[in-house]
Formats: structure tokens, sequence, C-alpha cells
């Protein structure tokens, strides 16, 4: 007999654990006839509150009692939105122009200071060019008078002079010119006649013949001895007498 | 009596709403003449604009106003050198304000009259007032042209005076006017 008993014991225990591992149809329908028979029984307790946030729309309970409001606060309406053209913009570019017309002023000021300066520098230039080439023709004509009128018995004693003469003329006149034309001009011209423009043309005849006459002086210096030294010497002579006259009446036509 | 003061109060009315006669610059010429030692200078603009308005207290109010750069000497160089001298660029300018008190209309065209007033100039930033001569000519109700002549100092101005050759323009300067003046329809 307890052999007997021992032997099914193995087997009882190996039968229990096939059918906990082996899937029934049979055994949860017994668990829920049992369930029903419960709930027949008892009456259903209320639902405990769940607190699932996440839950999926098909495992959500159902609200019998309708939906619960809740006041949501209202967002304030999106504010316009802002102009393109800021407000403030408008003084700034306003008085970004102040100060663009403020530093125009300044430098038309400067430039109208600084052509006043270089223009009586001019003609201050001007007055000793004029002298220094007025010099220069009257110590030309006398070595002209010794060397091919008079017969001096020292022809050459003007010739030093002259040159020095010639050469502070020329000097002079350069940078008289140079004044001018670094001048600013801070006002335009109008058109129309202007004794400006015809002074500068007056100029341009008198520049053309100084030019010509430090080539032509230099020129009737080597030819000293030869006979074609009167003819280069007298046009010499003429050049100076007209750029001497040119220069004359460039200044007279600002003057009178 | 009732109409007594609608009457006077109709009257009042219409001596409010008559339009104050009112005069507008229809062409000027307006000159400067400055002297060097060397020669004359006569300068003129034709840009005048300007008013001349009858107030209700019968004070005749003129304004008027020249660009300096409007003024035409036959000289480029010149003029260009005159805006230097009175600063063109800052002072665009040169305006007149007068106010002549107790001004009555002439009963009769043409009419005539000569006065000197004072008047308010404004030259290169500086506003002075100076003694204007005025030859008034009334042609007719509508047309009036306006002579007048003042000199002014240019340092009293604060402009300082053009030179040429180192000798500097003289001070006072002469202005002349030529105004003709049109009644506003």
């Amino acid at each position: 007999m307890c052999a007997l008993l021992l032997a099914w014991l193995p087997l009882s225990t190996a039968l229990a654990q096939t059918d906990s591992s082996r899937p029934s149809v049979t055994r949860p329908k017994k668990k829920t006839t049992k369930k029903k028979r419960a709930a027949k029984a008892k009456p259903k307790p209320p639902p405990a509150p769940v607190e699932e946030p996440a839950a999926t729309p098909s495992d959500a309970p159902v609200d019998d009692q309708g939906p619960q409001w809740e006041t949501v606060e209202e967002e304030p309406p999106e504010a316009p939105p802002a102009k393109v053209v800021a407000p403030s913009l408008v003084p700034e570019k306003k008085k970004q122009k102040q100060q663009q017309e403020a530093l125009d002023q300044v430098r038309l000021d400067e430039q109208v200071k600084l052509r006043r300066t270089l223009l009586t520098a001019h003609q201050a230039l001007g007055i000793a060019t004029w002298a220094a080439l007025a010099g220069t023709t009257v110590i030309g004509q006398l070595e002209l008078n010794d060397k091919y009128r008079l017969g001096s018995a020292n022809p050459d004693r003007f010739e030093l002079l002259h040159f020095g003469l010639a050469m502070g003329s020329t000097g002079l006149f350069a940078a008289t010119g140079l004044f001018a034309l670094l001048a600013p001009r801070p006002y335009e011209l109008r058109s129309g006649f202007s004794t400006s423009t015809l002074h500068r043309i007056l100029v341009g005849i008198a520049t053309a013949g100084m030019l010509a006459q430090v080539g032509l002086g230099l020129y009737a210096h080597r030819l000293e001895g030869a006979l074609d030294q009167r003819v280069v010497a007298q046009a010499h002579q003429i050049i100076g007498y007209g750029t001497l006259g040119a220069l004359t009446v460039a200044a007279a036509v600002l003057v009178f | 009596m009732t109409s007594l003061a609608l009457l006077s109060l109709c009257s009042a009315l219409v001596v409010q709403a008559a339009p104050q006669p009112t005069f507008t610059l229809k062409r000027g010429t307006v000159s400067y003449k400055i002297i060097h030692k060397l020669h004359e200078v006569t300068g003129t603009s034709q840009a005048a604009k300007g008013t001349a308005k009858l107030l209700k207290d019968k004070t005749l109010e003129v304004r008027a106003s020249v660009p300096v750069a409007t003024f035409d000497s036959g000289n480029a160089n010149r003029d260009a050198h005159m805006l230097e001298a009175v600063e063109a660029a800052r002072f665009k300018t040169v305006e007149l304000r007068a106010r002549l008190p107790n001004f009555r209309l002439p009963p009769k065209f043409p009419a005539k009259a000569r006065m000197k007033v004072p008047a308010q100039i404004r030259f290169h930033g500086v506003e002075r007032e100076e003694t204007v001569a005025l030859d008034i000519t009334f042609q007719d109700a509508k047309r009036v042209v306006v002579n007048a002549t003042f000199t002014v100092s240019l340092e009293a101005y604060k402009v300082e005076r053009p030179s040429l050759m180192f000798i500097q323009i003289n001070d006072p300067m002469t202005v002349v006017a030529d105004l003709h003046f049109e009644k506003r329809p």
C-alpha cells in the first residue's frame, strides 16, 4: 500500500504539472462562471479611480456622466505683426541726413578756406611773377642791345642777370600756376561769361610762351658766336614780349 | 429792436468774412551794388518771392526773400566768389520783413507814396533792423509797384569782405529792389 502511495505521488505531481502548463479552454470558462456567480451575488462596487494618464482611446474608460468641462483660459490673441518701418528708424534717418549735411558743410567750409588761402598766395605770386618777367624782358632787351645794336665793349654784362631773372620768373610762374590748379572749387561756376575763363586762356598762352622762352634762350646761348644766334635771339625777344603781354592782360581781366 | 440786433450781427459777420487784401509778388528785381577801388559791381536777381498783407489792424505786413545763388553780376567767377563770401550753402536766402502800421489804401488810383520804414533783414544768418526807403505806386486797385533802396554794412552781417589785389571792397553795400505786386483774387 505504501509502495502504491509512493508510486502515485510522483505521478499525481506530474499530472498536476501537465494540467497547469497545458492551455485549456475549459478552465477559464469555469473561472468565468464563478465570477458571474459572484457578480450576481454581490452588487458591483464603484470602479476605483485609475490613475493611468497614458491610456489609449480603446482602453480609455467611458464617461457616463457626460463631459466634464473645464474652463480653459484663452490665450491672448496674437498681436498684429509689427510694421516694416519701425517708427524709430525715421528720426534715425533724419539724424543721419543732418549729420551728413553738417559734414558736407564742414567740408565745404574747409574747401572755401583752402581756396582763399591758395588764391591769395596765387595773387601775390602772380604779381611777383609779372614783376620778375618784366625785369627779365627789360634786362633781356638790354643784353640784346649790347650784342647786336650798340656794340658794347662788354656785351655779356647782362647775361648772368638775365639768366637769373629768367630762372626766377620761370619758377615763380610755375608756382603761381600750381597754387591756382590746387585750389578747390567749392561752388561750381555757372555757365556764361567768366573772367577766370579768359584769364586761364591767356595764362595758357603765357605758359606756352614761357616754355618756348626757356628753350629758345638755352638754344641761343649754345649758338654763341654763330651767325644764326641773332635770328634765334630775336625770336626769343618777340616771344618774350608776347608772353609778358599775355600775362599782363591775364591779370588785367581779373582786376578791371 | 430784434431786427436791429440782427442787422448789426449780420454786418459784423460781413466785416469778419471780408478777405484781407493780400498782394503777391509777381515779378521783381533785386540788385546789390558793391564798390571796389578798381571797379563797381552790380549783381541782380529776378527770383524774389514775397507777399504783402493788409491786416485787420491796418498794418501792412510785407515779406520777401531772394535766394543768394540767383544773383548774377555778369561774371560767373565773381558770382562764385560772392557765394563763398556769403556762405551760400549755409545761408541760402536774404529775407526782408517789414510791418507798416496805419497803412491805408489810397482812395484814388493811380497813387504814389514815399516813406521810410524799419525792416528786419536776415542776411548771412544775422538779423538786423535797417531803414528802408520805399516808393509805393498803386497803378490801380490790384497792382502795386514798390521800389526800395537801402544800404547794409557787410561787416555788420559778419560777411568777410572780398578783396582783389589785396584791396577789400567798400563796406556799405547798396541794395535796390523793384517789386511788382498784384492783388490775390
